[in-house]
């Protein structure tokens, strides 16, 4: 080892320059790992909690986009189905969507009787949960209550009051009781209330002409439908069919059609990853080829040497193999160190609260560190069996 | 100890059209202990007799036996196991290798030869460097060494794995005078003291009239072959001019 990087140190600025062709590839597939990672662990929770029910909303042609609670017991009979739940959302920060960094945060009802069926499970980690008549009581995921500051005890208006929020805009102030433990995916970014606060703000979203006619305590706008526990996703699918088939004035929603768009969107975060592999694959790969190269012609005489003294044509191989792989682990390191200071520097400043970009993961540290290893290896492999089959008696004639 | 035996040894290879013969029917024998010199002209091929003595070459021809082990039926790891074991080697230009200490440098040999280094490869390599008197360089780098002491340094290397026989080609060719004489003083005590077999490639006379037996070469073949007790060293026959590189 140590002669080695004596050998990389008598050529400093060449060795720098190959190393410095690694750190740029691995220090982009660090990064885009990181950000892979962290939509796949997204991506997954969003395919374990759509893939374990149905979602049921208002047929597209219909006006308000509000279900009949009434319509949950004709779901209930429905041939497969365990449970129905009413499900009410309102974002926390009117206006905002989806987001680069993950779902937007929202406003969730919470039923107790429910999670008994959720997947993935929510737990508390501080204070309580919702009581069974919670008013004006909120449990904030983790990355919220971080956003904004609240403790257990503390006080929150919810909805958010944007900046340039009409003055018909309301919002109530709720009590923190409750931290969700945090799961790395959408919860961190919700709140759960109640679900007859959820209906009050449920109410204030929607145009007073609409409001005014409405009683909020009988519609949602949609239902969730959970089979057996232990239902696989076309036994679901099937659930799905038969509801539409059998329930008017409801569309249920496959969730094959949704596990499969988060497949999609995972693929697609796959690709990328991969591409920049690939960039890495090249930019790295050909300067440890040239490094390896040029280490081989000058040292044809140290080969002819070592060959004289006993070694085979696989000592040789493997030593500049090892030094090849070197090369790569020394680029590899400082890649991936600089890639993970730069994704725990924008995880912990520029994004404070909204979901983490970036997850650095054992799983990818391996990944990351074992490819620049096989990188610097596999770049190495035509100069070292050049070097192996040198003849001792030209290499040790050879003037360098 | 080393008993070599030539036998027919030859080496042919094209240049272009031409065929050059650059051993031609060598048979020798090479006793345990000898100190042994090959001279001749620049293309005598006393260097390719080197090469296929030491197992770098394979001949055209003929038979290296070493020890009874006919070699040139050997595969290639075979012949290089056998060189770790039995062979060491001394070169003009010394060869050591600049990333490597001086204990490091003579310690190589002990990498490839399949042995345990350790504790003992340690000890020999430190006893070694005391005989050769390089035992306050241990951690110098061979470009922090004048050519002398290199040669020393790959002197001790070639030791190191308790050879039988040593292979010199032009060991004083980069180094002056006086220093030739401690290099070949010196391989010329070890070769009495652990009865080494010493065989040598040089162009200088003087240092051939230093060892028991001159063997001279001409046109790939063996001219002369003199021992110290068949006449005085100082000539031994051969004519002037002829061993001029």
């Amino acid at each position: 080892m140590f002669e080695i990087l004596r050998n990389l140190s008598r050529r400093k600025l060449r060795s720098i320059l190959t190393i410095s062709g690694i750190v740029i590839g691995i220090f982009a597939l660090t990064t885009m790992g990181a950000l892979s990672e962290r939509f796949n662990q997204q991506l997954n929770a969003g395919v374990a909690f759509y893939g374990s029910n149905v979602q049921v909303a208002a047929p597209d042609q219909q006006r308000t986009g509000l279900l009949p609670i009434s319509k949950m017991d004709e779901i209930k009979a429905v041939d497969g189905v365990e449970a129905v739940f009413p499900t009410y959302s309102v974002l926390v920060n009117p206006g905002t969507s989806f987001s680069f960094g993950g779902p937007p945060e929202t406003i969730f009802n919470r039923i107790p009787e429910e999670s008994a069926y959720r997947r993935p499970q929510i737990t508390i980690g501080q204070g309580t949960d919702l009581s069974a008549d919670a008013n004006g009581e909120v449990v904030l995921g983790t990355t919220l209550a971080k956003e904004y500051k609240k403790a257990i005890g503390d006080s929150i208006d919810l909805p958010i009051k944007p900046n340039d929020a009409g003055p018909d805009f309301v919002n109530h102030t709720f009590t923190v009781v409750g931290i969700l433990n945090p799961t790395g995916t959408a919860p961190d970014s919700y709140a759960y209330i109640s679900t007859a606060d959820a209906q009050m703000l449920l109410g204030d979203s929607l145009p007073p002409a609409i409001r005014q006619t409405l009683d909020l305590t009988q519609v949602a706008p949609g239902f969730t439908v959970y089979g057996r526990s232990d239902a696989t996703l076309d036994e679901l699918d099937q659930i799905a069919v038969r509801i539409n088939a059998e329930v008017a004035g409801v569309k249920a929603i496959k969730p094959s059609v949704s596990v499969n768009g988060y497949k999609q969107f995972a693929s697609l975060f796959t690709v990328i990853t991969t591409a920049i592999g690939i960039l890495a694959l090249v930019v790295g790969g050909l300067s440890v080829v040239n490094t390896m190269v040029m280490a081989v012609s000058e040292r044809i005489r140290e080969i002819g040497l070592k060959k004289a003294v006993g070694a085979r044509t696989t000592d040789v191989l493997r030593e500049f193999l090892a030094e090849a792989a070197v090369i790569g682990l020394i680029g590899g390191l400082i890649g991936y160190g600089l890639g993970a200071a730069l994704t725990l520097f924008i995880n912990a400043g520029s994004f404070a609260g909204s979901l983490q970009l970036f997850l650095l993961t054992p799983k990818l540290t391996v990944l990351v560190i074992g490819f620049a290893v096989a990188l610097g290896a596999f770049a190495g492999v035509l100069p070292a069996i050049r070097a192996a089959r040198l003849d001792p008696v030209t290499a040790l004639r050879t003037t360098n | 100890m080393a008993n070599i035996e030539l036998i027919d040894l030859t080496k042919h290879y094209r240049q272009g059209k031409n065929l050059v013969r650059a051993l031609d029917g060598v048979s020798l024998q090479i006793q345990s202990g000898e100190f042994v010199s090959f001279v001749g002209r620049s293309g005598s091929g006393k260097t390719t007799l080197l090469d296929m003595v030491g197992l770098l070459l394979r001949p055209t021809r003929g038979k290296v036996v070493v020890d009874g082990t006919e070699t040139t039926r050997l595969g290639d790891g075979q012949r290089a196991d056998l060189r770790s074991r039995r062979i060491g080697f001394i070169f003009q230009e010394y060869n050591l290798l600049p990333a490597l200490n001086v204990l490091e440098n003579v310690m190589l040999p002990l990498r490839y030869a399949r042995r345990s280094g350790g504790k003992d490869g340690k000890r020999r390599a430190m006893q070694l460097l005391e005989i050769v008197g390089l035992s306050d360089r241990v951690r110098s780098r061979p470009s922090e060494l004048s050519g002398g002491q290199q040669q020393r340094v790959a002197i001790a290397r070639a030791l190191i794995n308790r050879p039988a026989l040593v292979l010199a080609d032009e060991p004083t060719g980069a180094v002056d005078t006086q220093t030739a004489q401690e290099v070949i003083g010196l391989m010329r005590r070890i070769n009495r003291e652990e009865g080494v077999t010493f065989a040598l490639v040089t162009h200088d006379l003087d240092l051939a009239a230093q060892t028991d037996r001159l063997i001279r070469l001409k046109d790939g073949k063996v001219v002369s072959d003199q021992s110290r007790v068949d006449q005085p060293m100082t000539l031994m026959g051969v004519p002037a001019g002829e061993v001029a590189i």
